[in-house]
């Protein structure tokens, strides 16, 4: 996880060999990324972020084409991923909507039986059905031991699925927890909007056109009592956003 | 082989249409040859040509009172060292530029398939393309010769084909080249295009004196000239290896900028 422009998507990239890193090491499987690409990927199945499927071939050429690329393309598999994920085989992929190249990006991934499916950003465009849908495959394919890569920017997607979370920012690991504890770093965001100037010992506060934000996590008795001394003209309280959280928990 | 069957798959209809045209086109420049044999004005106008015409237009001679001179000034020289020069040139650019263009090169890249396999099977994909017009096309240079009563050296019109592959094969490895470098494929087309033009002209260049006749070296054309072999008989195996060592070289040169380069999101 990390907010745009953190390197989620940059960091994928370079693990799948697109980008050459400018530093470092990354192993998967125990091999290295930079000399033993190809093996890594028999193993691993890959759903980007913005996926450009070839437009000018059909689902089932296209499937027929990248199954033959891979030694461990398993056609049962297909069949079982094409029930769920049920797209035209026989029309041209340009042709399709957006939720239909979804779930066939979803299918290419997973028809060789992966251990690793990397994801970037895999539901952004996937309507809440079908998002519910990919998420319940996603926890019977973890079932059976696959392990699930996913970058985003949603607290509440990554929730659904993942046990670990690791937060980047700016391209380095900043965190790395388990999603519980990711969870309990809940908070909210307070803005209020008073004639003085609110000052208050020991909480940051941050000036916002005539509001001021307070960002409260386990001191909100505290905080409301301080409050009630000014002349409340306006009030907000709202979730703390994944970006918030960063900001307070992971600067 | 995958990738090269599938390349193949995608393009036949392009290769159909462009073994149509040629067909057609050869059919048509030797339907017209008797008119034009018979003409003796037509002889005296091309001998009276500026040298520079003669040179782009008619290398090894443009005697055309004889079916080969004709054929090597009305189909070779623009028809083959050119056109299908620049046809390959232009189709091979597109093969590696067009998915980076189209993104879908990430797709193909998360499959299990280095960089230099992908490259080398698309460039296989374009061999089948480059040997079947050069069978079709003389076979209706023989069939057509054969209706209007003309002969014409079997063996040798076949050779002055087999001596295009390597010529077409370098167009192709240049092509493919530029198609690693540009993320658009537009560019790649052009200056794919631009080069083999470019290289067509400098040789018609070199031809035209002594003092410019180093820098048509550089030149693809210089080391292949249908008219050498269809109308002196003159068989350059020197410039079937430079060619083919050519394309080793590009090709090689295309599969290391391949592998050292970044995919980025653009």
């Amino acid at each position: 996880m990390g907010p745009n422009g953190a390197g989620k998507t940059t960091t994928i990239r370079t693990l799948l060999g697109f980008l050459k890193p400018t530093g470092g090491k990354a192993f998967i499987f125990g091999k290295d990324i930079e000399k033993e690409i190809v093996e890594i990927k028999e193993m691993t199945g890959y759903i980007p972020g913005e996926l450009n499927l070839y437009g000018n071939l059909t689902a089932k050429d296209f499937l027929d084409y990248f199954g033959k690329l891979r030694k461990n393309f398993d056609e049962k598999k297909l069949k079982e991923l094409l029930e769920i994920f049920e797209v035209p085989l026989d029309r041209k992929i340009k042709g399709y909507s957006l939720g239909m190249k979804q779930k066939l990006g979803i299918v290419q991934a997973f028809m060789h039986n992966p251990e690793l499916v990397m994801m970037d950003e895999p539901t952004s465009g996937l309507d809440p059905l079908l998002q519910k849908k990919f998420y319940d495959f996603l926890r019977e394919e973890k079932k059976e031991g696959k392990t699930m890569f996913i970058s985003s920017h949603i607290l509440t997607e990554v929730e659904k699925v993942c046990e670990r979370v690791g937060v980047i920012k700016d391209g380095n690991l900043i965190a790395l927890e388990n999603i519980d504890a990711l969870k309990s770093k809940k908070g909210k965001v307070v803005k209020v909007k008073t004639k003085e100037r609110i000052e208050i010992e020991g909480v940051k506060t941050k000036k916002e056109s005539g509001w001021t934000k307070i960002v409260v996590t386990k001191n909100v008795d505290e905080i409301i009592k301080e409050l009630a001394k000014y002349t409340i003209e306006d009030i907000e309280i709202g979730e703390l956003s994944l970006e918030e959280i960063f900001m307070h928990y992971y600067r | 082989m995958k990738i090269a069957i599938h390349s193949l798959k995608t393009s036949w209809k392009g290769i159909l249409l462009l073994n149509l045209v040629f067909i057609g086109l050869t059919a048509m420049v030797i339907a017209i040859y008797p008119t034009i044999k018979e003409s003796t004005g037509l002889q005296e106008y091309i001998h009276s040509l500026p040298k520079a015409f003669i040179s782009v237009f008619g290398r090894s001679g443009l005697d055309i009172t004889m079916l080969e001179g004709y054929l090597n000034m009305e189909l070779y020289q623009w028809g083959w060292v050119l056109l299908l020069g620049v046809y390959f040139a232009f189709v091979s650019s597109s093969l590696i530029s067009k998915e980076i263009e189209n993104k879908t090169i990430d797709m193909l890249l998360s499959n299990p398939v280095s960089r230099g396999r992908i490259l080398l099977e698309k460039f296989l994909g374009l061999v089948p393309s480059i040997v079947l017009i050069n069978i079709t096309t003389p076979l209706v240079i023989l069939g057509c010769a054969a209706y209007i009563n003309e002969t014409i050296d079997a063996t040798y019109l076949f050779y002055t084909h087999f001596a295009s592959i390597p010529y077409f094969s370098a167009a192709c490895a240049l092509g493919l080249l530029f198609s690693v470098i540009f993320d658009e494929a537009r560019r790649a087309n052009t200056l794919a295009i631009g080069t083999i033009f470019g290289m067509y002209i400098i040789e018609a260049l070199s031809l035209l004196s002594e003092k410019y006749s180093a820098i048509g070296k550089i030149s693809l054309a210089h080391y292949y000239d249908p008219g050498k072999s269809l109308i002196e008989h003159d068989v350059d195996i020197m410039g079937i290896v430079i060619l083919f060592s050519i394309t080793a070289v590009l090709l090689a040169a295309a599969v290391i900028y391949f592998q050292k380069r970044d995919i980025a999101v653009v």
